[in-house]
């Protein structure tokens, strides 16, 4: 490893590690704890609007930042589908150094995670219902427990994290006829006792959101995430959280158990944005005053 | 509960150096009273190290991409008696406007480091602004061992911390001058994070079947815990059948009661039928012995 090793002072142990002396301690400014090793004891209480996603499906502006990335997805139909990030900042401190320091974070805790769903209802025809029922929430509560070594993204399982929608076959009021049965049956339930699944239709096929399924299970993002970004200055921690927004348009035969060719022209909207509200967290930094560059043995 | 991993305490050294904090007498103090103690198994760099690409899997198309590694092998470094390998820091993703698609692309890189164990060692990105370099450090991860050190972290109540023992750093040409913290490798100043266990399948409790490594937060006389498992960080490995090479694997946590403050057990299971793992290590870090500074914080959205 190159360097002259003949100081300092070395420990002769049978087990376990040996001391070094010139091996740097991986360790923290004692005299400067409130800095160098802090905890930031985060109560969430935010609630993130569903409805702020913008109509023209361009990433949400709310936040301090859109993450990159999103997709922006259209059939033949004229549905469109689009997803993204958004970054905010929770807290920030000044660690005191006139540089940027190295050291990594934890996390532990409890994450809350949930989502707020909206879905709408549009159509061509005669027989359709606008945003029928309204908002709705599933709750799916997770706790996770994280001691990693810096950016962990939380990919919780929500349990059951469903739309629910098929429920008795009857029409709403002031509907009638076949077009309307079938509309019910896109239309959302209010509630977390429901355990029937909707059918979002796209194109021939049923898309079923939910049955299990997660926005990271989907889009391949997680739900929601802390992370944290030291500069020359600062130490932020950000939160990450996700929003969906699909806009579907049916204008080919849509199937459900029991009936074949329907046909009509529909259309129906789906916002989502994953929640962390309730979350109580414990982020650990943990600074050292080293800086890496200086210490690299074969650069 | 499951069969633990049976113990490999290390006795208390009573040699060495010991460093106490202010105000407190060394010969009588208790662990979390003293600055220093060379008996405590620390962290320590042992060197920062720039990599080379050792592979490549996946091929990166023209266009747009989106590249992900492996969630562990991002996180970790893997690691053998000669060879420490990451993932090489990689650009975000970008999107194609025409359609989405998504694309594994994972490049390997690593130093030869040839200490004669695997290290615990973490990219250099996940410690610092340096990207494609490694932090080996002094822990041995094929070691059984037990630290009998379970004091909690006091808190610091101030005092001139200008005494105890500081040697110079390895990339020093001479010692650092003045009251400063950079350049030192041993200072009684920097309060380190300390393993309590490194677990492998050699203390494996086999009895009823069980083939994972099992472990818990330690206990006082009466059997109850001295810490949550909150108050430690887990580090899981495991070595494919023919292979040196300690790979990171998940470690599971088992809290009583769902939450971290319930300390129950964590493992690590290291045998998996579709590729069973020949050998395995759960490395258990513990909070230092100085306790952090806690600010509560409220945040509302706004």
């Amino acid at each position: 490893m190159g360097l002259n090793n003949n100081y300092g002072f070395k420990t002769l142990d049978e087990d376990g590690t040996s001391l070094n002396g010139k091996w740097p301690i991986f360790g923290f400014d004692i005299e400067n704890v409130e800095r160098a090793f802090r905890t930031t004891r985060i109560t969430d209480t935010s609630v993130n609007n569903v409805t702020s996603i913008p109509s023209t499906l361009t990433p949400v502006t709310d936040g301090e930042l859109t993450y990159t990335y999103y997709q922006y997805y259209t059939d033949g139909n004229g549905s469109k589908n689009s997803h993204g990030v958004v970054k905010k900042l929770v807290a920030q401190y000044e660690h005191g150094y006139d540089y940027i320091p190295s050291g990594y974070f934890t996390i532990t805790g409890n994450m809350n995670m949930s989502a707020t769903v909206r879905v709408d209802q549009t159509g061509s025809g005669t027989y359709y219902v606008q945003n029928y029922y309204g908002d709705f929430n599933r709750q799916g509560d997770v706790n996770i427990n994280y001691n990693k070594l810096t950016s962990v993204p939380i990919y919780p399982y929500m349990d059951g994290f469903y739309l629910y929608g098929l429920g008795p076959m009857s029409a709403p009021p002031g509907v009638s006829g076949q077009g309307a049965v079938g509309q019910y049956m896109m239309q959302a339930k209010i509630g977390i006792t429901n355990t029937n699944d909707i059918i979002v239709p796209s194109g021939q096929n049923g898309y079923i959101l939910g049955n299990g399924y997660t926005v990271s299970d989907i889009y391949d993002i997680p739900a929601a995430y802390i992370d944290v970004e030291i500069d020359s200055k600062y130490v932020k921690i950000y939160k990450y959280y996700a929003w969906y927004d699909s806009y579907v348009r049916v204008n080919r035969y849509f199937t459900y158990p029991g009936s074949e060719d329907m046909f009509w022209d529909i259309s129906n909207r789906i916002r989502m944005v994953a929640q962390t509200t309730g979350s109580t967290f414990d982020v650990n930094v943990y600074l050292t005053p080293h800086k890496l560059e200086d210490m690299v043995l074969n650069g | 509960m499951p069969a633990l991993n049976k113990k490999n305490l290390v006795g208390r050294k009573d040699y060495g150096v010991k460093v106490a904090r202010p105000y407190y007498d060394v010969r009588n103090c208790a662990d979390n009273q003293l600055l220093f103690n060379s008996g405590w198994p620390i962290l320590q760099i042992v060197g920062v190290y720039k990599c080379e690409v050792v592979k490549t899997v996946g091929t990166i198309p023209t266009g747009w991409i989106y590249i992900r590694t492996s969630h562990y092998d991002y996180d970790y470094c893997a690691s053998n008696s000669e060879m420490v390998i990451t993932s090489m820091d990689i650009d975000e993703y970008k999107p194609s406007i025409v359609s989405d698609e998504f694309v594994n692309v994972t490049v390997y890189i690593g130093y030869r480091h040839n200490l004669g164990y695997p290290p615990l060692a973490f990219p250099s990105r996940k410690l610092s602004s340096l990207q494609n370099h490694v932090v080996i450090t002094n822990i041995d991860i094929s070691k059984d061992v037990d630290y009998p050190y379970t004091d909690a972290p006091l808190e610091y109540f101030g005092g001139d911390l200008d005494y105890g023992v500081k040697s110079r750093a390895y990339w020093m040409k001479e010692m650092p001058k003045g009251n400063g913290i950079i350049g030192y490798g041993i200072n009684s100043r920097l309060s380190s994070k300390m393993v309590q266990s490194v677990k492998t399948d050699e203390t494996i409790d086999t009895s009823g079947g069980n083939q994972y490594i099992n472990w818990e937060p330690p206990k006082d006389a009466s059997g109850n815990f001295l810490n949550t498992l909150a108050d430690f960080e887990f580090y899981g490995f495991g070595t494919a059948d023919g292979s040196d090479v300690y790979y990171p694997l998940p470690v599971n946590y088992y809290p009583l009661g769902g939450t971290a403050e319930s300390a129950e057990y964590v493992n690590v299971n290291y045998y998996n039928s579709a590729a069973s793992f020949s050998q395995a290590s759960l490395v258990v870090l513990r909070s230092p012995m100085v306790s952090p500074k806690i600010v509560e914080v409220t945040y509302n959205g706004s």
